[in-house]
Order: C-alpha cells, then sequence, then structure tokens
C-alpha cells in the first residue's frame, strides 16, 4: 500500500482447472484491489463458482497460480482462511440442527485456527444481523431456501472478516431479502471489507460494485471498474422528433450517423444516433433548422446489462 | 473439536437407535434363554451361551460375542461410514473446511470422536446385559473356562475385559468405514463399503485354503475375548489381535488421508 500501490486481496494467474480435458476454468487473470465490491460475473456454468472454490482452497487448481493476502494459495491456505468469509454454491445445512446450533458446530470447529479473543463469537448477535433470531432454535429442515441462504451468510459474518466471498448469495431470497441483502453489502463494504461477489443476477451487481469481472465459458472477457466497462460501450443520443421517419432520413443522408430507427409505427419511437460521429448539439441544430419540432434529445449510458451482452453476445443464459 | 464432534455424534437419532438396538439384543437373549432355558444344541461356537442360566455375567458376554459377526461390524459401518460422506451431502464438508478447519485436523477429531463412540456403544451393551443378567439369572461366583471359580466381582471384570477387546477388535472397522466415506460422498454408501469388506473378510477367514492368510483377517481374533474367562487369562491372542487392529488402522487411515488431502471438495 505505499506509494500509492493498491494491494490485491485476490490475485490470480493463468489460472486454469480441466476435467477430463475440458477446461472448465481457462486462465484466467484476477485482480480484487483491497476496499472494492467485486462482482463476478457469468452466465451459469461458466466456472464462477470452480474459480471461487479454489481461491478458497477446496479444489486444486490444475494450472495457474492463485494469492490471497499476497499469501500462496492452497499452500498458506490455513494463515489465510480465518480473516475470509465465504457463501459458497448455496447453502450446506444440517438438517436436524437448528440455526444456533449449525453456528455454534462450525464456530467450535474452526476455534484453534483463531486468536483466543474471536474464539467465542456472538452467535445471536450474527443470527440477529441476517434477520434468524426468531427462528434460530427451529430445525434447519424447516426453513425457507432464503432463510437457509441468511444463515449461510450468518455463517460468514460469525468472525470479524476482512474479505468476503459470496457466491450467488441471493439465490432463492424473496424481493425484500434481496433489498436487505445489498443493503447488508453495502454496509460491510462501508466497515473496510472488501466484497467478492458472483452473481448471474444482473442489476443486483450493478447497483452495488465499484469493480466487475465477466466470464464466459471459462474465460475472462473483461475486468476492472465497472465505469470502464461502460465506457467500453458506445453510448447512443436517442431522439424524439414530430416526423422520426423523415427525420432519420435527413440525418444519415446529412452525416450517415443513424445506428437505428424505429420511427415507422409512431411519435414515441426514438432515433439512435452514435455521438462519436456526429455531437448532440449538431443534431439538434439540424433538426430544427429543417423544420421538425424537437420533443427529446438525450445521451444514453449503456446498462451493465448491455455490457453484459455484447461481451458474452448471449442473452439466453443469463438469467 | 472432539467434543463438538462428539456431541454431534451423540446428539443424533441414528445413534440413540443403534444403542437401542445393541441393548436390544441382550434383552432379548436374556428374555430368551430365561424361557426356553440352554437349549441342546451344544458344542457350538458360543462357548458362553450355555453359561447364562447359571450366571447373569455371561449374558453380556454372550450379547458381544454374538453380536460381534455382524451387528456389531454393521452398526460401526454406518456411524463411521457417514464420517465425510454425510457431511458432503450435506454440503457441510466445504463450509467445515472453510471455517477453517484442516483436513488433517478434522480427520483425526472425526477418528478420535468415532472410535470413542465404538467404546461407548459396546460399554453400553455389556452393561444393559450386565444389568438385565442380574435380573433374570442366578449372581454369584464364576466358572471359568477353565473350570476353575473366581469371585462375580472378578466376573464382572473379566465381562468388561471381553468388552475392551471387542473395542480394540473394532477400531479397524471405525477406519475402514472412515476411509470408505473419504472415497464417496453417499453414507450409506460408504457403510455398505465398509460392511461389505468385514463381510468378505470373514467369509475369506473361513476358507482352509487360506488359513496362512488367516491373521489377515479382520475376524480372525474375534474369539481371543474368549481367553478372558480362561484362568488365568491367556493374551497371547489378544496381543495378535492387537497388532493386527494397528496394522489395519495404519492402512485404512493412510488411505483416507491419502485421499482426504488430495480431494476436490466438489460437494
Amino acid at each position: 500500500m505505499n506509494g500509492g500501490e493498491e494491494l490485491n486481496l485476490i490475485e490470480c494467474r493463468g489460472l486454469t482447472k480441466s476435467y477430463g480435458g475440458s477446461k472448465v476454468v481457462n486462465g484466467i487473470d484476477l485482480e480484487v484491489p483491497e476496499g472494492s465490491i467485486f462482482g463476478f460475473l457469468g452466465p451459469n456454468g461458466s466456472g464462477k463458482t470452480t474459480t471461487i472454490r479454489m481461491i478458497l482452497g477446496l479444489i486444486s487448481p490444475t494450472s495457474g497460480e492463485i494469492r490471497v493476502f499476497g499469501e500462496e494459495i492452497p499452500k498458506k491456505i490455513e494463515s489465510v482462511l480465518p480473516k475470509v468469509g465465504a457463501v459458497v454454491e448455496g447453502p450446506g445445512l444440517y438438517p436436524s440442527l437448528s440455526p444456533r446450533r449449525y453456528l455454534e458446530r462450525m464456530a467450535n470447529h474452526s476455534r484453534y485456527s483463531r486468536p483466543k479473543d474471536q474464539r467465542n463469537p456472538d452467535i445471536s448477535a450474527a443470527l440477529a444481523r441476517v434477520g434468524l433470531d426468531k427462528v434460530a432454535d427451529r430445525r434447519s429442515k424447516a426453513l425457507s431456501l432464503g432463510m437457509k441462504q441468511r444463515l449461510s451468510l450468518a455463517n460468514a459474518l460469525l468472525f470479524p472478516r476482512q474479505l468476503l466471498i459470496l457466491d450467488e448469495p441471493t439465490n432463492g431470497m424473496d424481493p425484500q431479502g434481496i433489498v436487505e441483502m445489498r443493503e447488508l453489502i453495502t454496509e460491510l463494504a462501508s466497515e473496510g471489507s472488501t466484497i467478492f461477489i458472483s452473481s448471474h443476477i444482473l442489476f443486483e451487481i450493478e447497483q452495488l460494485c465499484s469493480h466487475v469481472a465477466v466470464v464466459q465459458h471459462g474465460n475472462l472477457l473483461f475486468q476492472g471498474e465497472l465505469d470502464s466497462l461502460r465506457a467500453q460501450m458506445p453510448t447512443r443520443v436517442s431522439v424524439k422528433t414530430s416526423d422520426n421517419a423523415r427525420v432519420a432520413l435527413l440525418l444519415s443522408e446529412q452525416f450517415g450517423a443513424v445506428v437505428a430507427s424505429n420511427s415507422s409505427t409512431g411519435e414515441s419511437d426514438a432515433i439512435q444516433v452514435d455521438p462519436s460521429v456526429v455531437a448532440p448539439e449538431v443534431v439538434a441544430k439540424a433538426v430544427i433548422g429543417a423544420g421538425f419540432e424537437l420533443y427529446e434529445l438525450h445521451q444514453e449510458r449503456p446498462t451493465l446489462e448491455e455490457a453484459f451482452v455484447s461481451l458474452t453476445g448471449a442473452r439466453s443464459d443469463v438469467y | 473439536m472432539y467434543i463438538e464432534e462428539l456431541r454431534f455424534i451423540f446428539f443424533r437419532r441414528r445413534t440413540a437407535i443403534s444403542f437401542f438396538v445393541l441393548g436390544a439384543i441382550a434383552l432379548l437373549l436374556g428374555i430368551v434363554v430365561a424361557t426356553f432355558g440352554n437349549g441342546r444344541g451344544g458344542g457350538g461356537g458360543n462357548p458362553f451361551l450355555d453359561q447364562i442360566s447359571h450366571n447373569g455375567v455371561f449374558l453380556g458376554v454372550s450379547a458381544i460375542t454374538t453380536a460381534q459377526i455382524v451387528i456389531i461390524p454393521l452398526v460401526i459401518s454406518v456411524a463411521a461410514g457417514e464420517a465425510f460422506a454425510q457431511e458432503a451431502a450435506y454440503g457441510t464438508l466445504r463450509y467445515l473446511l472453510i471455517s477453517p478447519i484442516s483436513r488433517l485436523r478434522l480427520l483425526v477429531v472425526k477418528a478420535l470422536a468415532l472410535s470413542t463412540y465404538a467404546f461407548a456403544a459396546i460399554i453400553f451393551m455389556a452393561t444393559v446385559g450386565l444389568i438385565v443378567g442380574a435380573i433374570l439369572f442366578p449372581v454369584g461366583n464364576v466358572t471359568t473356562l477353565s473350570g476353575t471359580t473366581v469371585s462375580y466381582i472378578d466376573g464382572v471384570a473379566r465381562l468388561y475385559g471381553v468388552a475392551l477387546v471387542e473395542i480394540l477388535s473394532v477400531m479397524s472397522i471405525v477406519g475402514l468405514g472412515i476411509m470408505a466415506s473419504t472415497l464417496t460422498d453417499s453414507a450409506i454408501g460408504a457403510a455398505s463399503i465398509s460392511f461389505g469388506i468385514v463381510v468378505i473378510l470373514e467369509i475369506l477367514n473361513n476358507i482352509p485354503q487360506l488359513v496362512h492368510f488367516a491373521p489377515l483377517m479382520l475376524s480372525n481374533y474375534f474369539s481371543a475375548s474368549n481367553d478372558i474367562f480362561r484362568s488365568p487369562i491367556v493374551y497371547s491372542n489378544v496381543l495378535k489381535d492387537l497388532y493386527e487392529q494397528l496394522g489395519w488402522m495404519a492402512v485404512t487411515y493412510l488411505v483416507s488421508w491419502a485421499r482426504l488431502s488430495t480431494k476436490d471438495i466438489t460437494s
């Protein structure tokens, strides 16, 4: 961190995992800066969970290098994991144990990996934080999937963590739960935790993340700040006029700049103009100068979903 | 961690059921002998069965020696087979490992806790046998297999001696169950593998052509417990049993560790 150098809490180089010849994860380079909320995006089956399991030392890479907190994984995994809280591929619970007893068991078994003052976590507080205090003594098999997810999250938050790795944490949650989860993640980030969150539900990530990585078929397509992903996308200027069809014709004659126009069906549609070819104010002058009325003109930022689709070229398997 | 694992094993219904089954065997055996007498089979493999109606101490002994071929290996295979396979099936293995607990530590904790379970189960069976035997049959000086007579207290001590030899004899089955449990994500599959190996070894042990390999068969020294009721007590077979058990434990735990330390946890 000296000299303004950003510390990467997770660093992967050429990370590869193959099963019987097919590469599930194919040479991924990841850099998760300290203090970021890092969205790890990809369609189902793109290698997100396999990558996360390798980072946590659950499976060993076929090749490549992983460092977490600068320590080599899986060699130094035991010194790293006490600082990491994680939800991996959904909850894993004992059907007959209550949430309280589950957290007790996890805390008891990891007891000797922590400093003395951290050996007796406040289980009630952890349960209350995720809203499970009322079902703390119920058998886990009686919980809904959303509640099980919350319990899994409570487990990740049982101890103070510098890094949280959350693999699809909102799976099975109702909208209310998703909102709460988002608030919780923001809160945790403001407390100083770095958060690495995987998801295939894009709008969740868009509202939370400072950084994103996009994977598909085990390949990394993009990583960096969310804004730089958007900046890679062409922005558009959307124009609505009294006669879109004729204006579109006019603009393409004058500038060759019309991206798309669906003006045939009526006023509500807009003409899309590429601002790198013609500036918005020039469009405005041209429209008014030709005697049309200008109803609306605005520059559109691409959404994460559009950026995602343009990267993966696949919309259907995203949701 | 060891306490946690004990708590985990002992506070589940399956464990209660297994204790119930083992206790029921001692109880049933007592009731049958009390109702129908010793029977006239004679000459059978179990030298203690005929003695039950003479002295209650032999009920506990007979219960153990009767159950040692099938029921005890089965109960222990089921419990030990769950060790890793059940955790994997629940998806809790990954959460335990990242909680974190090292794989080696988890193996040691599970092995110790399951050995404790085996210890408790067999002591429980002996104790149920002792109590039921004392209620249904005469209590008094005990005639040993060598024909000498020892005090009742001495007899009770020897009953627990038999239990201890049996506990020693199942340590390899605990190891087998744990080993099988690291090979599959299905607890019932692991229990079947473990129990299947025990049964196969018992069969091989009874094939005359394989007599030279008999010392390797798990069940070969099960009858060492008989020697506890000789006078004086003969320890040579118990000692051989100990060596055999240590050998099997070494093999099964080494395989378990080899498997567990390199396994990709994808469950």
